[in-house]
């Protein structure tokens, strides 16, 4: 299982670096795989604690391929992919 | 949820198609701090009816209101210096210079939606002008400081950011030029402040309690620095009222920079004193920015490769 991640911010120049907490930083204008792991690590960073009757415990993230980032369309594909590499 | 710490806040902004009317943000930042607020007038009743106590409350009008200090972007101060009274020309392809003049109109052009969650709850402002702004220098560091007025909030889906990289303006960066053209290094510091009297106006309506739009009034350009004291001709020319031409200018590359013109700034105050034995002799100086053979009182050019439309 890995995502394909699209960025591509109308307002920024192609190339411009874009950092997305908990996935790294990237280019705009570029096309990336991001694996499992990395799209779990985004879920881990972006996670809450919310508290239920006097416990707390924590809850992951939206999904990766779930979020609604600006200029960033994310797609669920089924080869793996290591790393978030560039395609 | 639980407790939250503000390092899990974020905020973002975008420009409104339709005034009051929310968007959901484009451009993300990092910031220092801020204030946003929702304030409502709430009429408290005390009529008099055999009770010494607040019997109710009535609706009030609402409005947005706060600051929003953060370090300044060459890719952000654009967004919020379109929302203030401002008129803006766009050149370029790819390296895009905008270049900022105040006009005297009564409402600002264009209005931004502004995004802030705190501990993972999303508040959402709408109709948001920019009524003043300050550039200044804190410890090396350029900081870009605004003063919000706004229509209304409500709550609106959470967002996930995506943040620019782009470094601030620090020690190196600055060129001061007094009068234009002739750089001068005397000074460590400076505060450049537009304020023009921004107001909330409300109107009398079926839908909402936000203000209707936001007015501006009369402006106020000023700047103060502190310049070595080393002989009276800037003290001479304080009494005489001559008026300078001023620019100060933060340079990172050619294409990204951020630079304040004073065409005509006259001194309004002009101090220096012999504090302790100790002391380095400072003056300390403060302008007015009054509207040169154009009619303009200042112009901030901004040049980056954000591109806004």
């Amino acid at each position: 299982m890995s995502y394909k991640m699209t960025i591509k911010q109308p307002n920024m120049a192609d190339g411009a670096e874009i950092y997305i907490a908990g996935l790294g930083t990237f280019q705009n204008g570029k096309v990336y795989k991001v694996s499992e792991a990395a799209a779990e690590g985004f879920r881990v960073l972006n996670a809450r604690v919310v508290s239920e009757g006097g416990q707390t415990r924590q809850v992951l993230g939206t999904p990766l391929d779930e979020v609604n980032i600006y200029g960033v369309t994310v797609e669920k594909q089924g080869e793996p992919a290591r790393e978030s590499d560039s395609e | 949820m639980t407790v939250g710490i503000g390092a899990g806040g974020f905020m973002g902004i975008a420009l409104e198609t339709v005034a009051r009317t929310y968007v959901a943000p484009t451009k993300f930042f990092p910031f220092e701090n801020e204030s946003l607020a929702y304030n409502q007038a709430t009429i408290w009743r005390r009529p008099i009816r055999q009770s010494a106590d607040v019997i109710g409350g009535v609706d009030g009008n609402v409005q947005v209101e706060g600051d929003i200090e953060m370090e300044a972007f060459e890719d952000v101060i654009p967004y919020f210096l379109m929302c203030a009274r401002t008129a803006n020309v766009k050149t370029g392809t790819g390296n895009y210079t905008y270049t900022f003049t105040p006009t005297a109109v009564a409402v600002p052009a264009k209005t931004m939606s502004i995004t802030v969650v705190r501990n993972g709850v999303v508040f959402g402002y709408v109709g948001c002008v920019v009524g003043s702004f300050t550039l200044t220098v804190d410890d090396g560091l350029l900081k870009f400081n605004v003063s919000i007025l706004g229509s209304d909030e409500a709550v609106q889906s959470l967002p996930t950011a995506s943040w620019p990289t782009t470094q601030p303006f620090g020690a190196g960066k600055y060129s001061i030029e007094i009068p234009t053209g002739s750089p001068v290094t005397d000074a460590d510091t400076f505060e450049f402040q537009v304020d023009d009297g921004a107001e909330s106006q409300y109107r009398l309506k079926s839908t909402g309690r936000g203000s209707e739009f936001v007015s501006f009034g009369e402006r106020a350009v000023t700047l103060s620095m502190e310049r070595d004291f080393e002989s009276r001709t800037d003290y001479d020319a304080y009494k005489a009222l001559t008026s300078q031409t001023l620019t100060i200018s933060a340079t990172k590359t050619a294409n990204n920079l951020i630079s304040v013109n004073m065409p005509a700034a006259i001194k309004d105050e002009y101090t220096v004193s012999l504090g302790g034995q100790g002391d380095l002799l400072r003056a300390s100086l403060s302008y007015q920015g009054v509207i040169d053979g154009t009619g303009k009182s200042y112009e901030i050019v901004v040049k980056t490769q954000e591109n806004i439309t």
